[in-house]
Formats: C-alpha cells, structure tokens, sequence
C-alpha cells in the first residue's frame, strides 16, 4: 500500500486557508485519489491539532471525509513512544511535536512525508515531498 | 448507506471543503505520485529508507522541473530514469 503522511503545514496550506489555490487543489485531488482507492493519507494527530489552532473547523470536516471514505483511506494517527521516536527526539530536539510526530510516522510506514517546507525534515531520516 | 454511497458523499465532502480539482492541481499531483513511486523503488532495490540524498536531491530537481512547466514529458518516465541513474551514480561513488 502506497501513500503519504501529511503534515501540519501541508494541511494548513490546503485546508486552513493559508496557502495558495494550488495547494488547496492538490489537497483535494489526493483526497479524492485516497477515496477511489489510491494512495493513502495518514494525518498524526499532532498535526491536525496545529491544523486546528489555524481553522478549528478542519477536524470537524476531516472527520466527516474519514468516516464516508473507505476504511483506511484517511486515517489519523496517534502518537506512540517507540524507538523511532526516541531517536528522533535525541537527534532532532528542537523540532516541534507535529514535524516530530510526522517523522515518526513516516519512519514507521515508510511513507514519504507531504509538507510546504520540505528543508523542515533534514536530518530527520524520512522521504520527504513537497505539495 | 451502501459504499458507493458513501464514496459519493466522501467526495461530495470534499468537494464542499475544497472545490474541485483543475488541471494544474492534476498535473501536480500526478508528478508527487511518481516521485513517491520513485522512492518507493529505491527503497525495494536498496532495502533501505529513506533514499540516499544524492538520489532525493536528483528526484527533487526533476519533480521541480515536472511541476513548474519547464518540463512536460511524462513524469512517470522522467522520474522513473532519473531514480535508475541516480542510483547507479550513488552506487558507483559509493563503490570507489
């Protein structure tokens, strides 16, 4: 299975009205892809909660396009304590808990993370693509 | 509600939330798919992730090129060259 984490910047840029029309657009084509069965949105928890300090509506209208789509198209991801994230709090300290949680994440999957500043995941170990 | 109704009403959701998608926003999306293909066959012939950074760094500056215009050929080939050539550059150096 195929798919991205997506981060904090990417949903704000898509979905809280901060980025450019492109980004909002893109965000749309991914979430109509993941619904027809292609590749899958795993958005950590972390980072729909900084989502939400920008437009607190996100979660709300996030959780509705989760519970139409199929199972496990979108998914939103809890943080865990795992060795991936150890090292990446001893290696990376200063980066903030949602860029933190989508590293995990990523490492985890395997998955690329999708952000609007991909210069956010240097040294962090991940596949990173920018929206 | 069946599946199909509720795939409906997921992409309805969507829409509401987002609007449609456009042509840009198509092509754009279509060259994040092939570079995250591209990755992803690093990442089986290598066995490791994420991908070596002279490869990522190569993968990125054609992405680049796919998304702003300045190259129109199907992504998918572009990117799927440049991973293959990128990586038996790295393997090369690597192997020096």
């Amino acid at each position: 299975m195929t798919g991205y984490v997506v981060d904090d910047l990417a949903l704000i840029a898509g979905l809280a009205g901060t980025g450019s029309e492109l980004h909002r657009r893109e965000l749309s084509r991914l979430l109509h892809g993941a619904i027809d069965g292609g590749p899958t949105l795993d958005i950590p928890a972390l980072c729909l909660t900084a989502a939400c300090v920008v437009r607190p509506a996100v979660a709300g209208h996030l959780a509705d396009i989760l519970a139409a789509a199929p199972v496990s198209a979108i998914e939103v991801s809890g943080l865990s304590r795992t060795g991936h994230l150890d090292a990446l709090r001893a290696f990376r300290p200063e980066l903030v808990w949602p860029a933190t949680h989508a590293a995990a994440r990523a490492l985890a999957s395997r998955m690329p993370v999708l952000t609007v500043d991909p210069d956010r995941y240097v040294g962090t170990g991940v596949d990173v693509l920018s929206l | 509600m069946t599946a199909a109704a509720d795939r409906a009403r997921a992409h309805a959701l969507v829409d509401d939330l987002l609007g449609p998608s456009d042509q840009a926003a198509d092509r754009a999306v279509a060259v994040l798919h092939a570079h995250a293909a591209a990755l992803a066959w690093v990442r089986n012939t290598t066995g490791t992730y994420p991908a070596p950074a002279s490869v990522a760094v190569q993968l990125f500056s054609a992405a680049e090129r796919l998304r702003d215009g300045s190259d129109g050929r199907d992504p998918v080939a572009v990117l799927g060259q440049t991973a293959v050539d990128a990586l038996a550059a790295y393997r090369s150096t690597a192997a020096a």
